[in-house]
């Protein structure tokens, strides 16, 4: 096992940190896109969440991580097996898969097993990262510098839950559910809008100017490093306490209520803010359900809509160059419109 | 400025460093190519066990994977191993700046994986101050040692070397070459030593004055400090550990110092002896101090002049509101690939692992990191097996394979997506009257919004008075094209002529680079400079349209933006020439520009 930072023990970065828990708890949200400067823990953030999401069951020797418990969903490996004998399985922990920005497309959704076919002269099929992602984490640093057609792929794969695999003379499904969060900086480079309304949440990042903040960060992690094991066990009832507060949300999700009225205010923003699709107002409303579990109530109000609505949006607003505002600003302006009074 | 041997001891505790702790990944050498170079890299073989990673290497070659070409002489998998499962050592890098960005990302990715072997990495950054360099790169971010090496005299680096040979052979070193493999020496250590909190605090605020933003940068250099305190056997940090740490992590980083108080710049007092450190601490000579005063002056200046031009570019825009048809860069390019004569198959690139597939083609000298694509293979083998004394019919009884040899390799081709540059021309001249450019300006900048949309380049080329310049070259920042845009003077002759030659040369550049070009062109075609720089309108006239006709014949689509206030048939029949849609502006409506700007 390896010593990977304690979740609670992030100094700051509120909005990176909620968003990540509120896709782990509603996976439908979509992926997480963090855009902001370098260093700022985000790498550290997602690793840390996966540590203390609680552990999955999974089939021993399946290579897509099938899930024993659910047998109509199982691949067709796992199928076959279990009609010949009694399947095990083991638990372990979320994984979490880099994504490498020269990664080829054989490499992301897998490709014919060139071991087996040369050497047995079996068609076999290689699993890629896609599958080796299946009920995990996905990451891609500096995403807007990965391939248009490589982020097109995944961003579908993510959507859908399922690779399709039509190559090297191969026909395979297999299912692909990951939480892809990407990384990056826009400053050297964007990516198209098209590929920014496909991902949930979107926040912003920067590196804390506060002293004290810095101070307080280094102090932690130079902490960490000298002894992880007293530290992570120090931090280990708070992170405990985040892993329940996930797994309650997660069973409270399909019981939280969405008055009308709420509704009405989501789709109101949306049409203020000119937002293309109605993917927005479904993202804001999965998002505020989310976050509405997370905190262990049962309906949606204005309070949650404040709260989520800029890292809901803020990426599926049209660029206007005569406009140099910031998104966030332009949310927080929509929602004055709408009478969501800003915080 | 410290000097040539202050810095070569300083290159050298940078290694004393990396074997102490392996957690703190390598070493950025910035060097150029030659003796010093040569010398440090041949102590860097003595002290480690070292493996060479080529810029070139494949990913494959990186990671492993399957040996295809012996798989198939010894019919069993045999796995080549990557470069990076190097258990031990270091691994060296040269001439890094040449990385592409896909390799850089795959040593990031290493780097950043916690159960990889600990290994360091020793990058040789060989490039000048007019290239770019890794400094400021995913990789060098992650890297936590950054030194420049300077060129020095040959008898000082004689005696560098020697001075470092010497104490090696007796025996005040204890034996560096048997411990060669064994990192991590002091890494327990580093983990005891004391971190006062008032170093942690200096540190902390050195590293925002300096500009270096990144917690990553500022936990590298905690960490140096301790590494070097347990390298010397103390318990606590001094201020001697912590300036170490400074000059190699955080001074390198610098982008500039607030200018402040001094007190901070006590941390990076330059001592090689560690006794008389206390003593010392009142003769501070900050390392780059030169380098950073320059520094900060320069970007206070920028701050000042974007602070201004923020709100000149604001103006601009709000002036222009162009009323220029929309998504005409997207017909534009439309209209190039309907009609796409010149048979350069650019696109296609051999080299390239990504893209859309285009059919097969032989790997030329065996598989280099390229992915035999086993069907067309095999189709290639098959009508070949009893050449080959392989009849097909027997081979039940005798069990013999499909003979496959390299000649029958067949990889896919894949085509990438040609990237499309737009290149402005702008006229800049005092004919094009100062609210037509302004109002030409706010045409690109419209124009550069929808270029940026589409990840586009953009790169603009303004002519005025008697020559023409590229004042922007290829590029997809739009913060930058803004800057240049709003920086653009105007005034003076026309030198049409100039400006079409230059536009020629670029257009040239990016087809050899296999890009597609489009030419927008903002003139008003009155051309009064000639090619010579005389002011002579017929020959101003005629050179522009022969230097017209050598555009159009690039076959680069090409947009006529005619600024004048009338449209006047010189500028169409130039327009003609130059095989480009000619386009005038309409008349300048200061009351439509709110409107605009609203919407």
């Amino acid at each position: 096992m390896n010593k990977v930072f304690p979740f609670s023990a992030i100094v700051g970065q509120e909005d990176m940190k909620l968003s990540l828990q509120m896709a782990a708890v509603d996976a439908s949200i979509g992926g997480v896109l963090v855009l902001g400067d370098r260093g700022t823990g985000k790498t550290t953030a997602m690793r840390a969440l996966a540590a203390l999401l609680p552990l999955i069951a999974v089939v021993d020797g399946c290579r897509f991580a099938c899930d024993p418990a659910a047998s109509d969903k199982w691949c067709d490996d796992c199928q076959l097996r279990s009609q010949a004998t009694q399947l095990t399985s083991s638990e372990r922990s979320t994984p979490v898969v880099d994504l490498p920005l020269g990664a080829s497309e054989d490499r992301v959704v897998g490709a014919l097993d060139l071991e087996k076919a040369l050497t047995a002269g079996i068609k076999a099929f290689e699993p890629g990262l896609l599958a080796a992602a299946n009920r995990g984490f996905l990451y891609i640093d500096e995403v807007n510098l990965l391939e248009d057609h490589l982020v097109d792929l995944l961003l579908d794969v993510a959507v859908s839950g399922i690779n399709v695999v039509e190559r090297d003379g191969l026909s395979i499904r297999h299912a692909a559910r990951f939480l892809l969060v990407g990384s990056g900086n826009p400053e050297e480079g964007e990516l198209r809008p098209q590929l920014l309304d496909r991902f949930g949440l979107s926040v912003e990042v920067s590196t804390p100017q506060d002293i004290d903040q810095r101070m307080a960060i280094v102090r932690l992690r130079d902490q960490f490093e000298s002894d992880p094991q007293a530290f992570i066990k120090r931090f280990s009832n708070d992170d405990a306490q985040i892993s329940q507060q996930i797994v309650k949300a997660r069973k409270l999700l399909p019981n939280v209520d969405v008055p009308d009225e709420a509704l009405r205010t989501i789709s109101e923003l949306c049409v203020a803010l000119g937002t293309d699709g109605l993917r927005g107002e479904l993202t804001l409303l999965r998002a505020c359900r989310a976050y509405a579990a997370l905190n262990n109530e049962r309906k949606v109000t204005a309070v949650q809509i404040q709260r989520v609505a800029a890292m809901s949006l803020r990426h599926r607003l049209r660029r206007d160059p005569l406009d140099d505002s910031g998104t966030s600003v332009r949310v927080e302006r929509a929602m004055d419109a709408v009478g969501l009074a800003t915080a | 400025m410290i000097d040539c041997e202050q810095r070569w001891a300083l290159a050298l505790t940078a290694l004393d460093l990396l074997e102490a702790d392996a957690s703190l990944k390598g070493l950025i050498i910035g060097t150029a190519h030659g003796p010093v170079q040569e010398a440090y890299a041949d102590y860097i073989s003595q002290r480690f066990n070292t493996t060479k990673i080529p810029t070139s290497a494949s990913s494959d070659r990186l990671l492993g994977a399957l040996d295809i070409s012996q798989t198939l002489a010894l019919g069993k998998p045999v796995y080549q191993p990557g470069l990076l499962e190097q258990q031990t050592g270091a691994l060296i890098i040269n001439g890094a700046e040449r990385l592409d960005t896909s390799t850089c990302s795959i040593l990031s990715a290493h780097l950043d994986n916690p159960n990889a072997p600990q290994t360091v990495m020793l990058v040789m950054d060989e490039s000048t101050s007019e290239e770019p360099g890794l400094a400021g790169s995913s990789m060098a971010e992650r890297l936590a040692l950054l030194i420049e090496l300077p060129v020095m005299p040959l008898a000082t680096l004689q005696a560098l070397v020697n001075a470092i040979k010497t104490p090696t052979d007796s025996e005040s070193q204890p034996a560096n070459h048997e411990d060669a493999n064994n990192l991590n020496v002091c890494s327990l250590e580093a983990n005891l030593v004391e971190f006062p909190d008032e170093l942690l605090m200096e540190l902390t605020l050195l590293a925002q004055r300096l500009g270096v933003d990144s917690m990553r940068s500022l936990l590298f250099a905690v960490r140096v400090a301790r590494v070097h305190a347990a390298m010397h056997a103390r318990r606590v940090v001094t201020i001697d550990d912590a300036g170490v740490a400074a000059q190699l992590v955080l001074s390198p980083r610098a982008l500039g110092v607030e200018p402040q108080q001094n007190t901070a710049e006590e941390e990076q007092s330059e001592d090689t002896t560690d006794e008389h450190a206390e003593d010392q601490q009142e003769q501070d000579h900050p390392p780059t101090a030169d380098v950073q005063n320059s520094n900060e002056k320069t970007q206070d200046e920028e701050e000042e002049q974007t602070e201004s031009l923020e709100d000149i570019g604001e103006q601009l825009l709000e002036a222009a509101a162009a009323t220029l048809p929309e998504h005409l860069i997207a017909n534009l390019v439309r209209g190039q690939r309907n009609n796409n004569t010149s048979g350069r198959d650019a696109g296609a690139t051999s080299k390239g692992t990504s893209g859309r597939p285009i059919g097969v083609k032989r790997p030329r000298g065996g598989l280099s990191g390229q992915r035999l694509n086993v069907i067309e293979t095999l189709k290639a083998a098959a009508p070949k097996q009893r050449l080959r004394g392989n009849d097909l019919s027997k081979n039940v009884q005798n069990k013999r394979r499909l003979q496959v040899r390299l000649e029958d390799f067949r990889i896919t081709r894949y085509k990438q997506p040609t990237r499309t540059t737009t290149v402005f021309v702008v006229d800049a001249s005092g004919s094009a009257a100062l609210h037509r450019l302004a109002e030409a300006k706010g045409a690109i900048e419209l124009l550069l919004a929808e270029c940026y949309v589409r990840r586009d380049r953009v790169a603009m080329i303004s002519f005025r008075g008697d020559s023409a310049q590229l004042e922007l070259a290829p590029t997809r920042s739009l913060v930058r094209a803004k800057r240049e845009l709003a920086q653009l003077p105007g005034g003076g002759g026309t030198p049409l002529a100039s400006g079409l030659d230059l536009a020629f040369q670029v257009v040239h550049q990016l087809k050899q680079a296999g890009e597609t070009p489009v030419v927008i062109i903002m003139t008003d075609g009155k051309a009064n400079i000639a090619r010579d720089g005389s002011a002579s309108r017929s020959q101003a006239m005629e050179d522009a349209h022969h230097a017209a006709g050598q555009l159009a014949n690039t076959n680069a689509r090409c947009l006529f933006v005619d600024t004048a206030p009338r449209a006047r048939p010189q500028a169409r029949e130039l327009a003609s020439i130059l095989q480009a849609r000619y386009l005038p502006l309409p008349a300048f409506d200061a009351q439509a520009v709110p409107e605009l700007t609203r919407t």
